[in-house]
């Protein structure tokens, strides 16, 4: 963390879903747009009361330093977010930003592949926004459990990614897991950096592939927050090489593969 | 609106000037009106950060300038380095948070060449939360924080709930807790804080013992022991079963507390438990706590000291008052 930190009442400037589920939140937030990287995050109050008391953690969809808008891409799971989700256009709401380390930017090499699950897609397109920007080839491989929970895939497919896409109940692109559809990959082409950003259990199967496929990976890691700056120590996840913990929203939430335990 | 038009009014009633915002720190001016002292320091507010929910300092001074605090109460440190209990850590429940970190920190030395440097510059009295897995762990903590500059004070933890040995068991017994404030006492003279765990059934009882050791003041209340359980997997959600409760759900019960224990002692009381607003403060005040910190809500609202002391200000201004401290108790004289 080595940007300012802003706290603001942000405007919401669109609120709108994008699929059955998941919606889309603009906010202007210039302090934020103005510094945000991609894979930073912002934590959010979801309400004015007390209860649900804490904030929550939202992966930067979008950054336009231009506008002074930055958004957020949600799955409406729980509590927070049904309060979220019920949010109007013009209202305004409490969030802090940004948080946290985003992805590495100049990865060695040229062939990038990104590997989302689910709403693990929400970082990804500031991310493959900028890789194309400075002229890496970008693919991302895109699971779900239907074709219904997938965001994001048109928008990515514009910036010039190349698209592939696994869906567990098979109703859009290949039928199984997204660590299914990497592995098939692999074995026909090769790259040189992987991003994952998903539930823990398909972050761990991708650790153990690309950790077979020699492929450098970070991953955009999820953990039951409160503070957001550092100092709750509740957010932690194990370290790989020694004892002790790192913390996911100042040491992550991206982090290198091999430097956590899944 | 932007992110740095959040007006809020600084020094009480008077004209409410714009925060000073410069690379997204908000300063306030100092109110003499809330300055006050306690075992001898001297504070610009009443207002105190809760160990364990500030750091050491550093994040909230990027937010705003420190000195609004009274004091910096520190993340707790051990003798050693701690890595914090394994697992969940967080379980959110209805205006309140059950937390199982473990008192992770850097330890003694850690905490002395890493935090230190930093805190001696912020112009705020520096308060060094302590804890031991023996009473023996307490007094070498104490014998060497005495020697170091800018530490102003100590607050001995003999109630934290998170961790197996010492911590909360040397505060559910006048003995346990006595033992500990003696030998804490003996080893240095720097003003010795005792913050008790509210898992007790007599808690003044516990603040006399300590009282009786040579503590120069109380604060209270820790987090109250709670758990949660996973109904999938059928299992507690913490693999310590049991955390420390704290956050708004808990302040009727810390204020019930800071009254019964401002009427047992004389040494002064620091109130803390769910503060979460300048009028959540002012009834600790009233309830007679010399002064209050602010834990669970620095997560909430990383504003909310700033928000507390503009909040104090203005309610002296408004009541005629000159200065806070004419305000401590003042609930038990008006009954």
């Amino acid at each position: 963390m080595v940007n300012t930190i802003a706290i603001s009442q942000a405007r919401v400037t669109e609120h709108n879903f994008v699929a059955p589920n998941i919606k889309r939140l603009a906010l202007q937030a210039p302090g934020i747009a103005r510094q945000a990287q991609p894979g930073q995050f912002v934590n959010m109050r979801c309400s004015p009361t007390l209860d649900p008391l804490l904030r929550r953690p939202f992966s930067i969809n979008r950054i336009d330093p231009t506008s002074g808008t930055i958004s957020v891409l949600y799955k409406v799971v729980g509590r927070g977010t049904e309060l979220l989700a019920n949010i109007h256009r013009g209202d305004s709401i409490d969030v802090l930003g940004p948080l946290g380390t985003g992805f590495e930017l100049k990865p060695q090499g040229r062939k990038v592949v990104l590997i989302a699950g689910g709403i693990g897609v929400a970082p990804f397109h500031p991310l493959a926004e900028q890789l194309v920007n400075t002229g890496y080839d970008v693919t991302c491989l895109a699971g779900a459990r239907c074709d219904e929970e997938f965001a994001e895939l048109n928008d990515l497919a514009e910036l010039g990614v190349e698209m592939y896409c696994a869906t567990e109940d098979g109703s859009r692109g290949e039928q199984g897991r997204v660590t299914n559809l990497l592995e098939n990959t692999l074995h026909k082409r090769n790259f040189d950096m992987a991003y994952a950003c998903g539930p823990n259990a398909m972050l761990a199967a991708i650790k153990q592939i690309c950790g077979r496929a020699q492929l450098p990976l970070q991953l955009s890691l999820e953990e039951i927050m409160a503070c957001g700056l550092g100092v709750c120590l509740g957010c932690t996840c194990e370290k790989e090489k020694e004892n002790g913990f790192l913390h996911v929203c100042t040491d992550g939430p991206v982090v290198w593969a091999e430097e956590v335990k899944l | 609106m932007d992110e740095h038009s959040t007006r809020y009014t600084v020094h009480g009633g008077e004209k409410a000037s714009e925060p000073q915002v410069k690379s997204g720190l908000r300063t306030a001016e100092s109110d003499s009106r809330l300055t006050t002292s306690l075992c001898g320091i001297k504070l610009n507010s009443p207002i105190l950060s809760a160990s364990g929910t500030y750091g050491y300092g550093k994040e909230f001074s990027r937010l705003y300038d420190l000195s609004l605090l009274g004091a910096v109460v520190v993340k707790g440190i051990t003798l050693n380095q701690r890595a914090g209990n394994p697992g969940r850590r967080l379980i959110e429940t209805p205006a309140g948070l059950i937390n199982s970190i473990g008192l992770e920190n850097p330890g003694l030395e850690g905490f002395i060449s890493q935090e230190m440097p930093f805190l001696r510059e912020q112009g705020v009295p520096v308060i060094v939360n302590i804890s031991g897995n023996t009473p023996e762990e307490y007094a070498a903590l104490a014998e060497r924080l005495d020697e170091e500059p800018g530490v102003s004070a100590l607050e001995v933890n003999i109630s934290c709930p998170n961790v197996k040995q010492g911590g909360m068991a040397f505060g559910v017994t006048c003995d346990m807790a006595a033992q500990v404030t003696t030998i804490v006492r003996s080893r240095t003279n720097l003003p010795m804080i005792v913050k008790l765990s509210p898992n007790v059934t007599d808690i003044a009882g516990i603040a006399q013992a300590v009282e009786a050791e040579g503590a120069d003041c109380i604060s209270l209340i820790n987090t109250l022991l709670a758990m949660a359980i996973d109904i999938h997997t059928r299992k507690p959600l913490l693999k310590n079963t049991f955390g420390g409760l704290s956050g708004p759900a808990i302040k009727p019960v810390a204020l019930r507390m800071v009254w019964q224990v401002a009427g047992a002692i004389k040494i002064p009381v620091i109130g803390m438990g769910g503060i979460s607003s300048w009028q959540d403060a002012m009834e600790f005040i009233l309830a007679g706590a010399s002064a209050i910190a602010i834990g669970t809500a620095n997560f909430v609202n990383p504003y909310v000291v700033p928000e507390i002391h503009a909040g104090l200000s203005k309610y002296m201004e408004e009541q005629g008052v000159k200065n806070i401290s004419e305000l401590v108790g003042a609930a038990r004289i008006n009954r």
